[in-house]
């Protein structure tokens, strides 16, 4: 196992389990906007790793540029297949979930009797009114 | 065990676990995407078995496949995303410049 043949393993492996969390994002995540998000940004990534390994394991030949000439391709057309995607199922009315509500305030009402608990909680303070908003 | 044949088994598992989004997935463009997804792991699948066999000819139909996969599914979408008349569009928007033209 010399030195110029872990590279490429790294780069291979490291793709195939980034493109594995993909598939399992796939898998698990509840709505079809977030299934793109995993499936788009995932995959291209993890293609992008697997091909440039193997890329570093031929050396400098024509085997070499057709793999570059592959990614190339797939780096331009798979992020216009998944905005296409997105697109068309607003487009058609699929509507995000809203079933995993963010952390309110209000169910907090009453119950906090300090400024500690509050910042302890980390939750979010709104300004009352346009001139609290400091510049960023 | 070689690293070609680790990677592939890798995707090989990922392609499976993928083909449950395409039976079970509640609309058309799971289906879609899902196949999409698999379409990109034969891709890189083609490209392993063409470098453990020492047979670089693997890499023009992978490029090959890419095209096909890309235009498929833009062509399923185009067929899906086609003007329609009398209906409006449901996503609530009108046309992209707003009605001012």
């Amino acid at each position: 196992m010399s030195f110029l043949e872990i590279i490429p393993g790294i780069f291979m492996i490291g793709g195939a389990l980034i493109t594995l969390v993909a598939s399992v994002g796939l898998l698990r995540l509840p709505d079809f906007y977030t299934r793109l998000h995993a499936a788009g940004k995932g995959d291209t990534l993890g293609q992008f790793f697997i091909l440039t390994g193997l890329i570093l394991s031929a050396g400098f030949s024509l085997v070499s540029l057709k793999l570059a000439i592959i990614i190339v391709f797939i780096m331009i057309s798979n992020p216009t297949a998944s905005h296409a995607l997105a697109r068309a199922a607003w487009r058609i009315g699929l509507k995000p979930t809203t079933e995993h509500e963010p952390h309110h305030v209000e169910q907090y009402e009453g119950q906090l009797s300090s400024a500690e608990e509050r910042e302890q909680l980390m939750l979010p303070v709104m300004p009352a009114s346009i001139d609290d908003v400091k510049g960023v | 065990m070689d690293v070609y044949v680790v990677t592939g088994l890798l995707i090989l598992g990922g392609a499976l676990m993928v083909l449950y989004r395409v039976i079970k997935g509640p609309t058309l463009l799971d289906r879609l995407l899902s196949t999409s997804m698999i379409g990109t792991k034969t891709i890189i699948l083609l490209a392993l078995v063409g470098f453990m066999y020492g047979r670089p000819e693997f890499l023009d139909i992978a490029l090959v496949y890419a095209l096909i996969n890309f235009v498929g599914a833009i062509a399923i979408l185009a067929f899906l995303d086609r003007p329609r008349d009398g209906l409006k569009d449901q996503s609530g928007e009108g046309t992209s410049d707003g009605g001012a033209t």
